[in-house]
């Protein structure tokens, strides 16, 4: 999972990117509306967290020229709670609203349900056939007992889950899971994918030569 | 609320008062022209009456007209016969006259020969004018006060004579008139009429005149309650309209109307007061959620580098970092609360007629900044005067100090912040200029207002909150005096501070 975040004040940029490291988010971070708006539309995110207050453009603009082109979800941020400022960020296209200061375990929450909500998914929990991925606990079950996977392992088992039935190319997933450049590290997919289809059952990622994995 | 209380309730018992006042002023004089006109008709009547009565009375024959019309004129008697003989006829019903005093004489023997025993002898056509004493009638007095002939009944009173003249008086005896005159020779005339008609015609005028009055007072009432209502309509709209603005929709406004008209100009004040009001409550609106709005930034900070940390087992060291971070947001907030309560208490003070040296202000606050100007490799020099100033001088001190400090900032390395001083009688100036960047043309017109930074991000992370220049702004307004900005980005900003000169000084 690749997640922007365009916060103005260093500090905070540092500290939101850190904690969505943690919890697993690839995260670029940029600290200008402009620069902002073109990482946004030069790559591909599955969230958006962004400041109103923006030097360069603010978040507003943003958004609005984001939204011409690209579906994103965005989660903006802003110090103003006065209601229209909420209706105008709901109207203009975010997917959802937080006042600072915020509660990082919201913010979390809040950007787990705004991804979910994208992909279609409306509760935390994606079921595959015998297996679950607990979304919220970050956690992959198989006939209820739950299954060691590794960071890495369980990221690309998510990023799949949420795109179920679509081919996910191996750049793809470099970029969005890994944070890596596809180049340098070729085969370290496959060697997750290996592990992951031994630990689960063989059959739940399928490859299709050349082209990427999917589940079906 | 009583109807008195209202303005139209008093305005119309006033208007009802007046207009009663008039209309029965009006009424009063109109009954009384009507009635002196019913009378004079009358009294001539009655007037011309009693004069022919009067003659006839005095029991003069044909000739006599010689005694009673024409005394002076003495005899000539055939002449005078000639006129009455045309009247003959007339007479005839009352035999003619009385012979015994045909003969002429004299005026004075006239009142020797006070006619007592005379035979009142009327002419029938006269008789038919004085009435039958039903209606209309007639009385003659002997002198001293005995009848000598009446038809009315009863007799009226005889009149008491006033003044000794022959003038024909007037009086009133029920609803009778009588006209009445005493002749040369004392005799008492008199001719009566009943007036009743009359009265009670004046009577129906009065009534009348009574329910026209009552009419137009109606018709007034119902006009000046139009009137009030009409007049008194917009006054009702504005007390509508200031409710509803005194209950926060400040963007409301009075409706003028005509601009010229009294309540127009009310309205045109009103509205002008009201604008204040809008625009000191934006200000206000705007500068809380600016204020909030730099608070909330630290604390969030604050609370994101704690949640951060604490979500798992850390090293020492990133502890350590995490508590540093929230230490600077910490010591962010309590300068900016600093500097809010300084702009608020400053923006509350009224200036107190105190005074200070600016000299000696500019060295303090020169001396206090010292480190600053040392590490920021910026040269500081003066041309300074001594002069006594009127303000405080903690307020002027915080302006030389916000405007040095910000002259340093803005400066590099190397560059030069000078600052001097010019006077006249009235105004010193004190001139901050540097050699630093300058700012934009767009920025220029802004930097006054709180909050306003021209570069966001670096001010802000360097714990600058766009507050110190509009403090500045505030204390010399607080002081009377004036600031002012001129620059040229690139090579340098020019701050001119104006304070008046204390007279007693000069």
């Amino acid at each position: 999972m690749k997640i922007l975040v365009v916060e103005d004040e260093p500090r905070l940029l540092y500290n939101l990117s850190r904690a969505l490291r943690e919890e697993g988010y690839v995260v670029e971070g940029v600290p200008r509306g402009d620069e902002g708006l073109h990482q946004a539309m030069e790559q591909d995110f599955d969230a958006i967290v962004l400041d109103v207050m923006l030097p360069g453009l603010d978040g507003w603009e943003v958004l609005e020229r984001l939204r011409r082109k690209k579906e994103t979800p965005v989660l903006m941020l802003t110090a103003r709670d006065a209601l229209p400022d909420r209706v105008r960020g709901l109207d203009a296209g975010a997917d959802d609203y937080l006042v600072k200061p915020f509660d990082l375990p919201e913010l979390l929450a809040r950007l787990r349900a705004v991804i979910r909500r994208h992909a279609g998914k409306g509760s935390s929990v994606i079921e595959l056939g015998d297996t679950v991925v607990d979304l919220k606990r970050r956690q992959v079950l198989r006939d209820g007992e739950g299954v060691s996977l590794t960071a890495r392992e369980y990221a690309i088992v998510e990023f799949l889950a949420m795109h179920r039935g679509r081919l996910v190319t191996r750049t793809e997933l470099y970029e969005r899971v890994f944070d890596e450049n596809a180049d340098t590290l070729s085969n370290v997919i496959d060697v997750h994918v290996f592990a992951i289809r031994k630990k689960l059952r063989p059959d739940l990622i399928v490859t299709r030569r050349g082209q990427g994995y999917c589940i079906e | 609320m009583k109807w008195t209380d209202s303005i139209r309730g008093r305005l119309l018992l006033w208007l009802g008062l007046l207009l009663a006042a008039v209309l029965s002023g009006f009424g009063m004089a109109a009954y009384q022209l009507q009635r002196t006109q019913l009378f004079a008709g009358m009294d001539e009547e009655l007037a011309e009456l009693v004069s022919q009565l009067s003659q006839e009375a005095r029991g003069t024959p044909p000739s006599g007209g010689r005694e009673g019309r024409e005394p002076g004129f003495g005899g000539g008697g055939p002449g005078e016969r000639m006129p009455r003989d045309r009247e003959g006829p007339d007479r005839d019903g009352f035999g003619g006259f009385d012979e015994p005093f045909g003969p002429p004489g004299p005026p004075p023997d006239f009142e020797d020969r006070s006619p007592d025993d005379r035979e009142l002898k009327i002419s029938s056509e006269l008789m038919k004018r004085l009435g039958d004493g039903q209606e209309a009638g007639f009385a003659v007095w002997r002198r001293g006060g005995t009848l000598r002939g009446s038809n009315l009944i009863p007799v009226p009173n005889y009149p008491s004579r006033a003044g000794h003249d022959t003038l024909v008086r007037f009086r009133h005896r029920g609803h009778w008139r009588e006209a009445y005159h005493f002749t040369e020779i004392g005799e008492c005339v008199l001719v009566g009429r009943d007036g009743s008609e009359e009265i009670a015609e004046l009577h129906r005028a009065g009534i009348r005149l009574g329910l026209a009055g009552v009419g137009v007072l109606a018709i007034g009432l119902g006009g000046g309650w139009w009137l009030a209502t009409r007049s008194l309509q917009p006054i009702d709209e504005m007390s509508r309209t200031a409710r509803r603005i005194s209950e926060g929709r400040l963007s409301e406004r009075v409706p003028v109307g005509s601009p010229d008209s009294e309540l127009g100009r009310l309205a045109t004040v009103m509205n002008t007061t009201f604008d204040r009001l809008e625009s000191a409550f934006d200000r206000q609106r705007q500068f809380t959620a600016d204020a909030s709005h730099e608070l909330r930034t630290p604390l969030t900070l604050m609370i994101s580098e704690a949640q951060t940390v604490l979500s798992r087992d850390r090293a020492a060291a990133d502890y350590r970092e995490a508590v540093e971070q929230c230490l600077e947001a910490a010591v962010r907030m309590r300068d900016l609360t600093a500097s809010l309560l300084q702009l608020a208490r400053i923006e509350g003070e009224l200036g107190e007629a105190s005074t200070f040296e600016l000299r000696a202000c500019v060295r303090t606050e020169i001396e206090a900044l010292g480190p600053r100007i040392e590490s920021s490799g910026v040269r500081v020099d003066t041309d300074l005067l001594e002069v006594v100033c009127l303000g405080d001088a903690i307020r002027a001190g915080r302006v030389v100090a916000n405007l040095l400090g910000n002259a340093v900032h803005h400066t590099p390395p190397g560059g030069r912040v000078v600052l001097s001083m010019e006077r006249d009688d009235v105004f010193v100036v004190l001139v901050v200029e540097d050699t630093g960047s300058g700012i934009a043309a767009e920025d220029l017109p802004h930097i006054f207002e709180r909050f306003y930074r021209a570069d966001k991000v670096r001010s802000r992370s360097e714990g600058r909150f766009g507050l110190g220049l509009a403090i500045c702004k505030a204390a010399m307004e607080a002081d009377g005096g004036s600031i002012m900005v001129s620059s040229k980005p690139g090579s340098g900003t020019r701050f001119e501070v104006r304070w008046k000169v204390d007279e007693a000084e000069c």
